[in-house]
């Protein structure tokens, strides 16, 4: 453990103990010169003294006591939808795909919308390459469009359905259990009742990546869904072109996925060739890769998605490789 | 010389609104996520010594000029050169900037993010927090109603409390867990 987690510990040990009802003088004076010991406990006391008291609010949640069970079962569906190599056989190649949350058994309300207000017209917001984007929703859910992305919302007083044309967005949906929230995204369909993930679209293949909540994935082209599976935090559903999906648990990945919203690519032992496809997102001057064998180079590391010269000094510098303009482009050689 | 009472109520007023951008600027100039907590500590403690003699009158501007002279002369203690380093050191301004929006939370963010904190817990964590925090049982009672022992009472509050604070400062309430006796050993010391 780092030493501000022991000391982070230790301060929460002292809250406990000053809540727990058996808080004497003596009790009072020790805390008081554990605080005096140094600044950086002060910090940690303060700070968490505060946000816990901050945390009061989920009195106004008002969860039910009853929710574990039904958190149970769906944890259960994520475990047994873990490893789920393959659904939908050759044929199923515009399989849709529905992806459904249950959000545990807590409520929340948000302010009902102003029914007397116009229905906005239907939206295209873009970002072109290199710029990112936040746009609002109305019922106060939020999307972040990254790189070359085009999001089209659907018209209608409160559109909680929208399409990701192209490229890759984060949406924070804000939970309603009346109304599920849709993204289209090419032959797939995702539907959320409220919760954080980020949805890619390659063309055809789609990649699903849960930072909260849980999603419920389906086959939605069958009837029943007896290929329902259920992805959670940490998880990755990846499907493919051909209608196959997986769902894998994979938290390194998803953070990495979000590495966009902080402004960085992470890489962990990728291949050269993906590495470089991921920069060429961000820029008009795309990165070519002149020779195979360069291809295939395994590569690591955070680096600022606006800074490709870093990533191409570190090809030179650490790995020897030749960079050089050429033309619109710049040329990674052995 | 600021007394203790003012120094808190500035540190919790106009510091710790700060901490999610001030944690996204760490994350975005630092490469090693497992550190971002020590340096964050650090600067709070830097802060706070300095803030003893006086309150600055911009206090996002002496944060994250704070900041960016620890992560500095932490690179430099740093045997790997950080690579992205080239690039952001510079940003403080726009770090500060972008911290304004952090410090309007509504009580629907705030919501928000107690209900994404309360949800992240483990379960059994999460009932000890609900007993606090809803029904208002002391740590006795919520031990009698659980039918278990008052330690682990205690031990799953400190990992709520840790965890909550976190998400209500707008992290991601993700506690590490492992006692001290089973970490593994740290690379490099």
């Amino acid at each position: 453990m780092s030493q501000a987690a022991e000391i982070e510990e230790a301060a929460a040990r002292w809250i406990v103990r000053q809540e727990g009802g058996d808080w004497s003088p003596e009790d009072d004076a020790a805390l008081a010169a554990w605080l005096d010991e140094r600044m950086a406990h002060k910090a940690a006391f303060w700070r968490l003294r505060h946000g816990w008291a901050e945390a009061d609010r989920v009195a106004a949640l008002g969860f039910q006591p009853g929710e574990p069970r039904v958190r149970r079962s769906w944890r259960h569906w994520a475990r047994s939808g873990r490893t789920w190599p393959r659904v939908g056989a050759a044929g199923a190649i515009a399989a849709a795909l529905a992806l459904t949350v249950g959000i545990t058994g807590l409520t929340l309300r948000t302010s009902p919308d102003d029914p007397t207000q116009a229905a906005p017209a239907p939206a295209l917001v873009q970002t072109p390459v290199g710029i990112q984007r936040t746009i609002a929703l109305r019922d106060g859910s939020k999307i972040e469009l990254n790189t070359a992305t085009a999001v089209r919302t659907a018209a209608g007083p409160n559109p909680r359905e929208v399409w990701l044309e192209k490229g890759e967005a984060y949406f924070d949906i804000v939970h309603r259990p009346d109304a599920p929230f849709v993204v289209h995204a090419g032959p797939r369909t995702v539907t959320v009742l409220g919760t954080r993930f980020i949805v890619r679209r390659d063309d055809e293949k789609v990649t699903v990546a849960v930072l909260s909540g849980r999603v419920r994935v389906e086959d939605a082209s069958k009837a029943t869904s007896a290929r329902a599976t259920v992805i959670g935090q940490g998880d990755i559903a990846l499907a493919q072109s051909n209608g196959a999906l997986l769902a894998l648990a994979a938290p390194g990945r998803v953070d990495a996925m979000a590495g966009w919203r902080d402004g960085v690519l992470v890489f962990n032992n990728q291949r050269l060739e993906d590495a470089v496809a991921d920069f060429n997102r961000y820029t008009k001057r795309p990165i070519r890769i002149a020779d195979p064998a360069v291809a295939n180079i395994r590569i690591g590391g955070t680096f600022q998605i606006d800074n490709s010269a870093g990533f191409l000094d570190l090809l030179h510098t650490a790995y020897g490789l030749q960079v050089r303009p050429e033309g619109d482009s710049i040329v990674v050689a052995p | 010389m600021v007394d203790d009472a003012q120094l808190q109520r500035w540190f919790c007023d106009e510091v710790l609104p700060l901490e999610a951008s001030l944690t996204r600027y760490l994350r975005r100039n630092w490469r090693s996520s497992e550190q971002i907590m020590d340096i964050r500590q650090d600067i709070y403690e830097a802060a706070l010594t300095g803030g003893r003699q006086e309150l600055p009158a911009n206090t996002a501007g002496y944060v994250f000029t704070i900041a960016r002279n620890i992560l500095v002369n932490r690179s430099r203690r740093e045997r790997i050169v950080q690579f992205e380093q080239y690039a952001d050191m510079e940003s403080v301004e726009q770090a500060v900037d972008l911290s304004a929006t952090d410090r309007h939370l509504d009580a629907r963010d705030a919501l928000r993010r107690a209900q994404d904190g309360i949800e992240r817990l483990p379960p059994r964590c999460r009932e000890v927090v609900r007993l606090r925090k809803i029904e208002g049982l002391s740590t006795r009672e919520a031990a009698a109603r659980m039918g278990v022992g008052i330690d682990t009472i205690e031990r799953q509050l400190v990992l709520g409390i840790r965890a909550m604070a976190d998400a209500m400062l707008g992290g991601s309430g993700k506690i590490r867990r492992e006692a001290p006796s089973h970490r593994p050993k740290v690379r490099g010391q």
